[in-house]
């Protein structure tokens, strides 16, 4: 090794020959629409979705804006990201479990908060007349709390004030006297309590969802995989809190539960797992590796997202010692995604991963009206930009694919057109 | 770009390094009917990704087992008899949290005895202080010969950075020792690598042999970077057993990285641990 080979990093890149489209819109909201409109563009003439990639570098700043702008062209997304666990519902149902059972007394929106997040009894055990309906309408969970009394009470006494109040019904004193009956926090019981509150969810509350879902059943997937997930934490909440209690760094209460389980939670993230042929796959760019996909989209072109070296702890003269690598220290090894070396793999990996075209996208300023500038790894490929122009007419009223890629999609059938 | 070299200058016989070229592996599928190739990558929808081409091209899958380095080192150790138990990150980073203490974040007070921890504004947040550890571990594999490297080019940074590529190495090796100090299970899934590289070599490839026993090539995938433990467990295969291994690089890194692997094969026994002075000098094996 010398140190001349770690110029091999910011080396030229060998970009496959596949035609590269560049479209460069003003804000982020406009690229991501600008993405969506290419999409569903190439949908409209004859392009199945599933020949169609969307790769961006880090989906967090995308992930709303390529929402918006998909169901405005009525595509149906599916995110290749991350479960925000924390922010689904079964999750919430859980947390909210946890609160109500905390403490010595409880308010009344603490108490009816799991009925909004569909708490129900599991399905095997609710053979009792008078519970089919479950879970409780949000109309009825209002009223109830318009009907009940203000100031924290203790669960057992909400039974007596549930009792006492017109309009709210017997499935409410069920709710309540499941909380009554729930056992101190023992790592078993945590558990088992909750496990239950999970799956009363998974027999009633996902139903739920699913009757009110669109036809790609897109948010009944995101339910779907928050309930495996919420298992798993459930399972996993239990040891941890056996260890904890033994070590003495958590409590015996419900609310420690509930903090020991966000942190499980936030900590041990989980990825999307289905594919679903009638939507079009948005992907973390690192996660396009080694696929074939005829049309790919990538996203987020700019000088600050692509490239984005990653975090160290160590000092930058250390980092570029390590990765000269000369005489002894030829031995350690280097991390080439100190210096973006990752981005760059991801960069050539989605040119690789197109086999017609590839469409990159990029925003040149921000919401400030600040400058944004264009991805330096743009540089090591020949763009053929599309006009301001056209990129206008592809996000209009009546949307027309740029010139430069309706060659490319109508060359692809038969010859070649301009 | 794409590219082939065998037998490439200091590279054993049996370790072949590709840039990209993964065309190889699917053509591989076609002329083979029972699993003998082990196709690891660490990145698990990486795998997904090869399976879907396979079946987009109609290929069977028949011919490999997919697996994460993870993975085939816990049927390693299970061969060998070894105990596979690792503390996940969670727990980890709830061990580091009570060795520093329940003091604030940024508490100038002394740290634990044994524990010294570069200076600055975040040096006792546990998040920190465990990618302090993992970067070193990344880097070194916490192998006497590497940390040696490691305190030689500090020494060649200027002033004051040396110093502090010197404390932070401290600090990695610190915390790694008072971890292991805290649990009677391995500090890391890492930790299972090394100890199923030290079990390769010492059984000379026997528990391997056991634990994969039809296996005659590894193909790792979809590299960004050969981290230490990596490397040194492909060290051992190439050492004590028969297997062949090709490793796939990418495209935009490859080139720079398989240059930089006979340097990083040339360390002895792979998997071997010093966490002080005393061990490195001593050059007895830390129990793991």
């Amino acid at each position: 090794m010398t140190g001349a080979d770690r110029l091999a990093l910011s080396a030229t890149i060998d970009a496959p020959d596949v035609p590269v489209i560049e479209v460069a819109s003003p804000t982020r909201r406009d690229e991501a629409r600008s993405a969506m409109a290419a999409a569903a563009g190439l949908r409209d003439r004859g392009v199945p979705v599933r020949d169609v990639a969307v790769a961006v570098r880090d989906l967090d700043s995308y992930e709303e804006p390529l929402f918006r702008a998909a169901i405005q062209h009525e595509i149906a997304p599916v995110f290749w990201t991350q479960l925000r666990v924390t922010r689904t519902r079964p999750y919430a149902l859980v947390e909210s479990v946890c609160e109500a059972l905390a403490g010595d007394a409880v308010d009344r929106e603490t108490l009816l908060r799991p009925l909004e997040l569909r708490w129900s009894p599991a399905a095997a055990s609710a053979a009792d007349p008078g519970s089919a309906a479950w879970p409780i309408e949000p109309a009825a969970v209002h009223r109830a709390r318009e009907a009940l009394p203000e100031g924290a009470r203790p669960v057992s006494e909400w039974t007596e004030a549930i009792d006492s109040s017109a309009g709210v019904d017997d499935r409410f004193r069920r709710f309540v006297g499941w909380l009554d009956a729930a056992p101190e926090p023992e790592p078993a019981s945590v558990a088992s309590v909750l496990g239950e509150a999970i799956e009363g969810y998974a027999d009633r509350g996902l139903p739920e969802t699913k009757a009110a879902d669109s036809p790609a059943l897109l948010d009944t997937e995101t339910d779907a995989r928050a309930v495996v997930r919420v298992r798993t934490l459930v399972r996993q909440l239990r040891h941890k809190f056996a260890d904890r209690l033994a070590e003495g760094t958590l409590e015996r209460s419900w609310a420690d539960a509930a903090d020991l389980a966000r942190v499980i939670a936030t900590q041990r993230p989980g990825r999307r797992e289905h594919s679903n042929a009638r939507a079009l796959d948005i992907f973390e760019a690192n996660d396009l590796w080694a696929l074939d996909v005829p049309y790919v989209i990538a996203v987020g072109l700019t000088a600050e997202e692509w490239p984005r070296p990653s975090q160290s702890a160590l000092p930058p003269e250390f980092r570029e010692a390590v990765l000269r690598g000369e005489g002894p220290t030829g031995a350690l090894a280097p991390q080439p995604a100190w210096v973006g070396g990752r981005d760059r793999d991801q960069f050539v990996d989605a040119l690789r991963t197109a086999g017609d075209c590839v469409v990159v996208t990029r925003h040149t300023r921000t919401p400030s009206g600040d400058d944004v500038a264009r991805s330096p790894l743009l540089d090591h490929v020949e763009t053929r930009r599309v006009s301001e122009e056209s990129r206008r007419r592809l996000v209009g009223t009546d949307p027309e694919l740029p010139p430069e890629l309706r060659a490319i999609v109508d060359g692809d059938t038969e010859g070649d057109d301009g | 770009m794409e590219g082939t070299r065998t037998r490439d200058d200091g590279l054993p016989d049996r370790l072949t390094l590709h840039v990209g070229d993964e065309e190889r592996l699917f053509e591989r599928a076609r002329t083979r009917s029972h699993p003998n190739e082990l196709v690891v990558s660490p990145v698990e929808l990486h795998q997904r990704n090869v399976q879907r081409r396979l079946r987009e091209a109609r290929l069977p899958a028949d011919a490999f087992r997919f697996a994460d380095p993870v993975e085939i080192c816990l049927r390693v150790l299970e061969a060998a008899g070894r105990p596979t138990a690792a503390v996940d990150r969670v727990d980890r980073l709830a061990l580091i949290r009570s060795m520093l203490g329940d003091e604030p974040a940024d508490s100038p007070d002394d740290p634990p005895a044994g524990l010294s921890l570069p200076t600055g504004p975040s040096s006792r947040d546990p998040q920190r202080v465990e990618q302090i550890r993992t970067e070193a571990e990344a880097i070194t594999n916490f192998h006497p010969e590497r940390i040696a490297a490691w305190r030689k080019t500090a020494g060649e940074v200027d002033d004051p950075i040396d110093d502090e590529a010197r404390e932070l190495l401290d600090a990695a090796l610190a915390v790694e020792r008072e971890l292991r100090d805290r649990t009677a299970k391995a500090v890391s899934e890492t930790a299972l690598l090394r100890r199923a590289t030290r079990s390769i070599a010492a059984t000379d490839g026997a528990a391997w042999a056991e634990a994969h026993p039809n296996a005659e090539r590894l193909t790792l995938l979809g590299l960004s970077s050969l981290s230490a433990p990596h490397t040194d467990l492909v060290n051992a295969l190439l050492t004590a057993t028969p297997v062949e291994v090709h490793v796939h690089f990418r495209a935009g890194t490859g080139e720079y990285l398989r240059r930089r692997v006979p340097d990083l094969l040339a360390v002895d026994d792979p998997g071997t641990v010093a966490l002080s002075e005393a061990e490195a000098l001593s050059g007895t094996e830390a129990s793991e």
